[in-house]
């Protein structure tokens, strides 16, 4: 019963501890909430609902150039699809909840499109946009495709020619619209405040959710706008310069910098509360030995400075295979440690998407 | 001698080992229904194109899908035989087979309680755990015993005392006790926590875990021994257990330890229980009483050698990694199968580049096409694996035509919190090393 006693007197010493000492003794002085709050309702709300907005209005605009295909319906259009690519880039890395409900990456950015297979489907005037196989003929890629493979004037000519290719481009711009609505309406309506009391770190939380997608979207800036067509993957090692991203409209470099910028905001949490206070927030109490914030902080810097390097037309770029864009590539390399290794070591989270046991 | 006899021969009643082989079976069962309905049995053994080995079980295949399937089958049912002491041999065994097999698929899943588990389905063969309140029994009375050898039951609390004792021997580093690592990581990203949640936040509570952890898991094997500290003692062992199933996501295994201990208690405790459920399935005749069996017959006496050979090696193996130099929580060289369970906090990436010699091309290796995350991770900081896996990459790159494909790799490792260090030597070539015992030059030293 010794033992029993030592316990008895030990567990009402360290409650009176833990009272006496509320300053001094604080391992990690930060608050899941605030955060999960300001990416919520400060960033990712407000960001799919101005993608939202944007693919709304591409919609209209795809509709009047559709019934009158003039120099003039085109060039809104082209604007409208250009503000709704740009903003793509600020939601690509919030695929869980809705947009994992219906797909909403892949059948917005599947890239690069198989215009082959689409042009086959217009010839034979059959819009299939359904399945899953269909992913590479429809989204923004096809969009971009549609309207920038020629000049303009043969574009407008090509949809005056045939009434077929403006019917797809509907069909293909309804698709976006029908899927940015479906998200939109989710975190406009309860799943924003679902997503921001969703606490803690196993794989069902919402910092899983945000850590995971985070990596998956900087990878895919890595690899498809960059690697892939690099031939970094490939057994040949020959460029492919048309598999990357808004090839035809030549706005791949725009896009990859606006992708880039929207991963570094989201690890600021823009002005509030994000990733970078957290890890912060474990640097200071000593339990992580380096200012892993300050390190991904600055390795954004040398990114960015490497992108300034790059020359659009980004596809020439690469096609040129000289050191600028190899060495835009190693940077961004060596981000991948620091986010997909050490920030979820440090913040306990799992990278591996899918729920185990450990021991 | 008299301890020995007392210990080994000594004759006591069955019922501690008629529980426990009750409270095995449904865990064992309940445990693979788990499995089969969080659908691990397709993403850990359908899913997978490649699977890691473990040394000298190269051989070691899935079934496919199917096959899989019918394996989880015949395990559930085999545990539910060994519960119902039905058929109890044979159940005893199938599941022992099944469960090892499943386990030794993929090294991936290796953790520490399927070990424990593995052990002691292999122990539970052996025993006469169902020869009292059993299907058997029913079926043939004959059989009933009412008294079994002390090893029967002794072996089992060796088994758990081994467990606990060496997983807090592990916990005796500089990490654990004087950093509080891993668990300052880990306990404060739980501040989501009912009720225990906003302590978890404060540093000693971090130290506090770590130490009374340690001492916990040295000492309760013993206290669970003594009569006198028993009570009190099971009393911490439902509390441990309670407090790391809600911290940490670890499945069954507290649940299992919890109900395992049980077999430390008295004789009289495991009969009130065994009459309290004979209300609701009475099968037996409780006054039978037949003695049969010679408990010095030569096949008896080698079982008790082997059992005593079987301990012996347990207790030895942990102290393997002292053969090797380094830092053993880095290198993982003699790791597994030790008890070190909770220890690290560690993570890495690792890229993987196929060199064509004939061209110089280097190509990056997407792991995403080869493995599954849980495999890549898995990979990513344990050496045994990245060479294994560079092996395949080898003979990948050579059906697709690449010949002689030599393959390099860049890794970062953290461990317990530390910023990431390079890991594998990155100039070394891993098709031309071979998987051995001997200890691994090219892994790059830890610098603390």
């Amino acid at each position: 019963m010794k033992l029993f006693k030592f316990f008895i007197t030990i567990i009402p010493a360290f409650v009176f501890f833990s009272c006496s000492e509320e300053n001094g003794n604080i391992e990690l002085d930060f608050s899941q909430t605030d955060m999960l709050g300001n990416y919520a309702n400060n960033i990712i709300k407000p960001s799919i609902s101005n993608y939202h907005t944007s693919v709304a209005s591409l919609d209209e605009k795809t509709k009047s150039f559709v019934s009158a295909p003039t120099e003039e319906t085109f060039d809104a259009l082209s604007s409208a699809f250009l503000s709704a690519y740009q903003n793509w880039a600020t939601v690509n890395a919030f695929q869980y909840g809705p947009a994992l409900e219906n797909a909403f990456l892949a059948s917005t950015n599947t890239f690069p499109t198989d215009y082959t297979e689409l042009e086959a489907d217009i010839v034979a005037e059959n819009i299939n946009l359904g399945s899953v196989t269909s992913n590479n003929k429809k989204g923004l890629p096809a969009v971009d495709y549609l309207l920038f493979k020629d000049g303009k004037t043969t574009v407008i000519e090509a949809f005056k020619a045939n009434s077929f290719r403006g019917e797809y481009l509907n069909a293909v711009v309804a698709d976006l619209l029908t899927k940015a609505t479906y998200v939109n309406d989710a975190w406009s309506g309860d799943y924003a405040a679902t997503f921001a009391i969703n606490e803690g770190n196993d794989p069902s939380s919402s910092l899983s959710a945000i850590v995971n997608e985070y990596n998956k979207a900087y990878e895919r800036c890595k690899n498809q706008r960059v690697g892939y067509a690099l031939g970094k993957n490939s057994l040949s090692g020959r460029p492919s310069p048309m598999s990357i991203e808004a090839y035809y409209s030549v706005n791949s470099l725009d896009l990859l910098k606006r992708n880039v910028t929207a991963l570094e905001n989201i690890f600021k949490g823009n002005d509030g509360v994000g990733l970078d206070d957290y890890l912060t927030a474990y640097y200071n109490t000593g339990s992580i030995q380096e200012d892993l914030s300050a390190k991904i902080l600055n390795q954004f810097e040398v990114i960015h400075s490497k992108l300034d390097n790059c020359q659009s037309p980004f596809a020439n770029h690469i096609e040129a295979q000289d050191e600028t864009v190899e060495e835009l590539y190693t940077e961004m390399s060596k981000l991948v440690v620091m986010i997909k290794s050490e920030m979820p070591s440090a913040l306990s989270v799992k990278i591996t998407y899918q729920d185990s046991d450990g021991d | 001698m008299g301890y020995y006899h007392k210990l080994v021969n000594n004759q006591t009643s069955i019922a501690p080992l008629v529980v426990f082989r009750m409270i095995f079976g449904i865990m064992m069962a309940l445990s693979a229904v788990r499995f089969w309905v969080n659908g691990w049995v397709d993403s850990q053994f359908v899913q997978p194109k490649f699977f890691f080995h473990y040394f000298g079980f190269s051989w070691v295949e899935p079934l496919g899908e199917k096959g899989m399937y019918i394996i989880f089958f015949i395990m559930i049912f085999s545990a539910i035989g060994i519960a119902l002491g039905a058929f109890y041999r044979i159940s005893a065994l199938l599941y022992f087979l099944t469960f090892t097999y499943v386990e030794l698929i993929d090294l991936t899943n290796y953790l520490n309680h399927y070990y424990f588990v593995s052990l002691m389905a292999f122990i539970m063969i052996f025993l006469p755990a169902h020869r009292r309140f059993s299907i058997d029994v029913y079926r043939n009375p004959e059989t009933y015993r009412k008294y079994v050898s002390a090893w029967t039951i002794n072996i089992v609390r060796a088994q758990l005392g081994i467990v606990y004792f060496y997983a807090g021997v592990a916990k005796i580093n500089a990490d654990w006790l004087l950093n509080a690592q891993p668990l300052r990581l880990w306990l404060a990203s739980r501040a989501d926590l009912f009720l225990v949640g906003p302590l978890l936040k404060y540093k000693w509570v971090a130290f506090a875990f770590s130490w009374i952890g340690c001492i916990y898991d040295l000492f309760i094997p013993f206290f669970l021994c003594i009569k006198k500290y028993r009570g009190f003692a099971y009393f911490l062992v439902v509390a441990f257990h309670v407090m790391t199933a809600a911290l940490f996501p670890i499945g069954m295994f507290p649940y299992i330890m919890i109900l395992s201990t049980l077999i430390f208690f008295s004789d009289q405790f495991h009969e009130k229980i065994i009459l309290f459920l004979s209300r609701f399935f009475s099968s037996e005749n409780l006054s039978m009483q037949v003695n049969r069996g010679q408990i010095n017959s030569i096949p008896q006496q080698l079982m008790r050698l082997s059992f005593g050979l079987f301990l012996f090696v347990q207790v030895i193996f942990p102290f393997r990694y002292a053969l090797y130099g380094g830092e053993l929580f880095w290198t993982e060289q003699g790791f597994r199968f030790s008890w070190r369970v909770m220890l690290m906090e560690k993570s890495g990436s690792a890229t993987f580049y196929v060199l064509n010699p004939e061209t110089d091309h280097k190509i990056e290796v997407n792991n995403r096409d080869f493995l599954t995350p849980l495999q890549e991770k898995m990979m990513a900081t344990q050496p045994d694996m990245i060479l294994q896996y560079a092996h395949y990459l080898k003979s990948v790159f050579e059906e697709k035509g690449v010949k002689n494909p030599e393959v390099y790799i860049d890794s970062h490792v953290s461990l317990n919190g530390r910023a990431s260090q390079p890991f594998i030597d990155p100039t070394i070539d891993l098709t031309k090393l071979e998987d051995t015992f001997a200890p691994k030059t090219w892994i790059l030293p830890f610098k603390g």
